[in-house]
């Protein structure tokens, strides 16, 4: 058998070379063509079974509540097949047991029988393979021609979307031809993928699933359909609960499959149930054709207010496309009790653990491209503020810590510890000392409330968010005898040194999140007097706590250190040893790896950006020459040991206007998942870095700042960028902007909304409804102009 | 290969010249012919110079063969019914500083079989014990992985664990569709660790090796010189080998990792893979 599979692997091997081929791929007929522009696809020519798990990631298709990884439809044992449904969590079995997202079962199985004989790339040649993922539409396509053992070739044509138009569906379409009359079956069924997943019934027309510890339920429908020739061919059911189909096959008749399978998460059976077959008989009553329209509609308006285009760089392009996409697969507008994982949902890494990635460099996204999905990630956050109280309490602390980790209930859910790569046991300090994600939070409710102005989230749910977190802190930090409040014992963004105390960024970070409590309290006083009345009420604010947390934030230690314009990044860091990253140009592993744990903390490097980040969060608070000077005292210190550090440090640059090292880090944060020489992928895609590109395009290249009175642009195009377009959103309005290099112009149209101010360097202009308005650079000026109406 | 040999007759080879670490080879042999269940035969070669005297063999079925030593367990080896040839890496005579003898050379160089080398030097010291544990340094290659696969047999009959060190050459990678290397982004080692492992087990020892389940496997990473690191780490975790994959033919200036790892090794080296120029 093991010889047998080795054969085989080696022919595909062999193949791939016959099989690449970036010959267009053609869609599925009755459907409309694809685009053939290759900066909205993604290609893989061939088979490479060690590369598969890299590829399944990276054709992940999804739409919020169903992430679908791209395994191919027969199943292979180098496959990693996964349909993840968010939300969906049960316990592992390890010891103690985390909560962690279950895979529902592969809903794109097929097994072809060409005269009695499976079809599989294992077995023949293969002639021809491509999968495409078409970003545009979000839709999976694989284009297949396989020459059997027996000397026949046959081609097979799928094509799979979970619908964005309505998310509890998912299509799986497919075309059979075969080049001579043969006697074919097809067969579909539901692969079930997760023992924690106990079966509570199956029936013809549905299964409902059961998790093993947390009781949540999942209901999936199905429904399948196969014409040959017009004429509809009758399935028969397969002991295992699938279905078969059976038919003498001629070359010129081509078989036409389309699968509607509807999946539906919740705690009550009846309920989930109910909603699958809604969700099916919708999809069947509409026909392919109308889920399919209706779904690349949906795409459509989602790129409308996402795209980033840029002009000269093909390569960072794609990535801003590949971002995108799997940017809008993940979010769910519809379900406030979900958030995305750090893996999203491409892969089984992480357990679909939520982290500060999702606030820091995800919600920034999709508060100015898609605010009802960053409404819905930051009200996910809302009902999991209890959990979050609970960890403070347990701590000894007031307010609300957000878990390092959360899953479902929003309890802390970090492994205590890990075996490393030396086989030895090592503690894992985040889940109880890196505590900078509760200002974290806070500042994404803050940012999203000053671009939406979503006085309803704000006031219902985003204060009490502002007013736990900072009463943390102040309850956090200790006045200690030098007359200050520091704050001991924890982990910054830099976990490569532990237990810290007065870590910059965490301090910062917690004196933004008092100054924005205090503010909040005086404008709920403001606006919304009975608010306030009840919310001091309920958390029990009093006049005292209130003062001390002003003293807080007066006198909490920042580390900055006036001679040099540093901010240490904790205490003692300037005494460490230094090391100079330029020694390690060719290193293949992180640098705590090269220098091994101990020696790296008791070093200056550092893992990923920590003052840097603080930078890049609350940029308006530091003055230019501070700025520059941290970005450039710790860019040299930052072995960018996390896949989080590369696109803030090109954020940074570029803001500074250093944009060809900002382009380096861009194209080095755009390898994470797209480049396959490092097996990166395989766990799952990046999403933090997804959005960190973004954000490296829009806020670093293209200078955008989202401010209580309009949007400004500060443009810093690398010098291979023709032209930077994209849209970004501002209570209610839609702006979209292009920049371009040469010569150097920022022209906004305003598309949707009221009036609003658009500055661009310090000239700022009242724009109308769909106007368009643009600024031109003086060079000799060193000054922005306007140009033109 | 192994796996065609499954349903034959399975028999350690031990090849003798008469050196000082003959003895260690033949308990070796038969402590690994027992756990594999198979029989032992000592090849005693005899060569034009004169006859070595044989060391203890009783019970074991020996062959007595005249000739060149190196030819003629290359000769003998190709025996369909050998699994596994037993060989000390140097002769009864040592010279110091000598990472190979030159029968040990030739054999490496030749035969395609896997081979069991003890280092004469450290047959004193050695103590034999059954190959349980078995530590196999991988540079993350589905080419280097793909060695393995002859030996897939031959571990399970061993029921040992292979346990894969992961040593990086970026170099390699580049070249070569489908490798993994050390992970150059550790997010959150508690989260990156247990998956990354299980992606280099899965791509590796499944997918290109075809090892299968029923193996266990654990997956270490090192940084450094290869040697050193091999070393280290066998040393450190006590392993009964090392599998060592041939990559190249042992032509000066090549396979400085097999002989570096040779001169030094605290345990047996299991080596496999075809040699190739």
């Amino acid at each position: 058998m093991l010889l047998n599979k080795h054969a085989g692997i080696q022919r595909i091997t062999l193949a791939m070379k016959m099989a690449a081929d970036t010959q267009k791929t053609q869609c599925l007929d009755g459907l409309p063509a694809l685009p053939d522009d290759p900066t909205w696809q993604l290609v893989e020519p061939g088979i490479v079974p060690a590369l598969e798990h890299d590829i399944e990631t990276r054709f992940t298709i999804g739409n919020g509540l169903l992430g679908v990884r791209g395994s191919l439809e027969e199943g292979y044992a180098w496959s990693r097949a996964r349909t993840f449904v968010a939300g969906l969590f049960d316990l592992t079995t390890t010891e103690p047991p985390v909560p962690a997202l279950v895979a529902g079962p592969d809903w794109v199985r097929l097994r072809l029988l060409i005269d009695g004989e499976p079809l599989d790339l294992e077995s023949g040649r293969i002639v021809r393979h491509t999968r495409m993922l078409d970003f545009r539409r979000g839709t999976l396509i694989r284009d297949w021609r396989q020459l059997d053992p027996a000397g026949q070739i046959v081609h097979v044509h799928t094509l799979r979307f979970a619908s964005l138009a309505d998310r509890a569906l998912a299509v799986q379409l497919a075309q059979l031809t075969v080049a001579q009359s043969t006697n074919v079956t097809l067969q579909a069924w539901l692969e079930p993928s997760d023992e924690r997943l106990m079966l509570v019934y199956m029936t013809p027309q549905q299964t409902l699933w059961r998790t093993a510890h947390t009781g949540k339920y999942l209901a999936v429908a199905a429904a399948h359909t196969l014409r040959v020739a017009e004429r509809t061919i009758r399935a028969q059911p397969d002991s295992d609960g699938g279905w078969r189909w059976t038919w003498a096959a001629t070359p010129d008749q081509p078989a036409d499959f389309t699968r509607f399978v509807a999946f539906a998460r919740g705690m009550e059976p009846e309920d989930v149930a109910t909603t699958a077959q809604t969700a099916l008989h919708q999809a069947r009553r509409s026909g392919r054709q109308r889920v399919f329209t209706s779904h690349a509609q949906t795409w459509s308006n989602r790129w409308q207010a996402s795209d980033v285009a840029v002009e000269g760089d093909d390569m960072a392009q794609r990535a801003l496309r590949f971002a995108g996409y799997h940017l809008i697969t993940v979010a769910n507008p519809g379900d406030e009790h979900v958030s995305i994982g750090a893996r999203a949902l491409s892969g089984d890494a992480y357990l679909g653990h939520v982290f500060w990635d999702t606030e820091i460099f995800l919600v920034p996204f999709y508060t100015v491209t898609w605010p009802a999905a960053a409404r819905a990630l930051l009200m996910y956050r809302y009902r999991t503020l209890r959990a979050a109280r609970g960890k403070a309490a347990r701590m000894g602390y007031r307010g609300a810590l957000y878990a390092w980790e959360s899953a479902d209930s929003g309890e802390e859910a970090t492994p205590p510890w890990v075996r490393g790569p030396d086989g030895q046991i090592i503690e894992v300090r985040s889940g109880i000392d890196e505590q900078h994600i509760s200002a974290d939070v806070a500042h994404a409710v803050w940012q999203y409330w000053q671009a939406t102005r979503d006085d309803q989230f704000f006031r219902e749910a985003g204060a009490e968010i502002v007013l736990e977190t900072a009463r943390f802190w102040a309850s956090r930090a200790v006045l200690e005898a030098d007359g200050r409040y520091h704050i001991r014992h924890v982990v910054g963004p830099d976990e490569y040194h532990e237990d810290v105390d007065d870590n910059a960024f965490t301090n910062g970070m917690a004196q933004w999140n008092i100054e924005r409590g205090l503010e909040l309290v005086d404008l709920l006083q403001a606006r919304w007097p009975d608010r306030w009345a009840t919310l001091r009420n309920q958390l029990e604010l009093t006049t005292d706590e209130l003062d001390t947390w002003r003293d807080v934030a007066d006198r909490i230690v920042t580390g900055f250190d006036p001679p040099t314009g540093l901010y240490e990044q904790f205490a003692g860091y300037f005494g460490l040893e230094p090391i100079d990253l330029r020694q390690y140009p060719n290193r293949t592993a992180p640098m705590d790896l090269v220098l091994g744990r101990e020696r790296t903390q008791r070093s200056q490097v550092i893992k990923q950006a920590d003052v840097v980040m603080l930078l890049a969060l609350l940029w308006d608070r530091y003055p230019p020459e501070v700025r520059a000077a941290n970005f450039r005292y710790y860019e040299a210190r930052t072995g960018h040991g996390s896949s989080l550090s590369p696109a803030m440090h090109a954020l940074v640059a570029a803001r500074l206007g250093d944009t060809a090292l900002a382009l380096r880090y861009f194209h080095q944060a755009a390898a994470i998942d797209l480049d396959d020489t490092m097996g990166n992928a395989a766990l799952g895609v990046h999403i933090a870095t997804l959005g960190g590109l973004w954000q490296a395009a829009v806020r670093g290249f293209g200078g955008i700042s989202v401010g209580s009175d309009g949007l400004s642009c500060d443009p810093h195009l690398p010098a291979s960028w023709r032209s930077l377009r994209f849209a970004v959103q501002w209570r209610g309005r839609r702006v979209r902007f292009r920049i371009t290099s040469d010569p150097l112009h920022v022209t906004a149209t305003l598309e949707r909304g009221q009036p609003l101010v658009v500055m661009v360097g310090d000239r700022h202009h009242n724009m109308k409804p769909a106007q368009s308005w643009t600024w031109r650079y003086d060079q000799k000026q060193q000054a922005w102009q306007e140009a033109m109406q | 290969m192994i796996t065609n040999r499954s349903s034959r007759p399975y028999n350690v080879l031990v090849a003798l010249d008469g050196s000082a670490a003959a003895a260690t080879a033949i308990a070796l042999a038969r402590l690994v012919a027992s756990q594999l269940g198979a029989g032992v035969e000592v090849l005693h070669v005899v060569p034009p110079t004169g006859e070595p005297p044989l060391p203890d063999a009783a019970g074991l079925r020996v062959r007595r063969v005249a000739g060149d030593p190196a030819d003629e367990i290359v000769r003998v080896a190709n025996d369909p019914a050998v699994a596994l040839v037993v060989l000390t890496t140097h002769g009864h005579t040592v010279t110091p500083g000598a990472r190979l003898g030159h029968v040990a050379e030739h054999v490496i160089a030749t035969s395609a079989v896997p081979l069991l080398l003890v280092r004469p030097e450290a047959a004193a010291q050695l103590h034999v014990r059954p190959l349980r544990r078995l530590l196999v340094p991988l540079d993350g290659t589905p080419s280097t992985a793909r060695a393995l696969h002859d030996i897939a047999t031959l571990v399970r009959r061993l029921a040992a664990s292979l346990d894969v060190l992961l040593v990086g050459a970026r170099g390699t990678h580049a070249m070569e569709r489908g490798s993994i290397g050390v992970p150059r982004y550790i997010d959150q080692p508690q989260h990156e660790w247990p998956w990354w492992a299980d992606e280099v087990y899965e791509r590796l020892c499944v997918c290109c090796a075809g090892l299968g389940a029923g193996i266990p496997t654990q997956v270490f990473v090192a940084h450094g010189t290869i040697g050193d690191e091999v070393i280290r780490i066998a040393t450190a975790h006590q392993y009964d080998a090392i599998v060592l994959v041939r990559r190249s033919h042992l032509e000066p200036g090549r396979a400085r990792v097999l002989r570096d790892v040779l001169a030094r090794t605290p345990c047996p080296i299991l080596l496999v893979g075809t040699p190739s120029r």
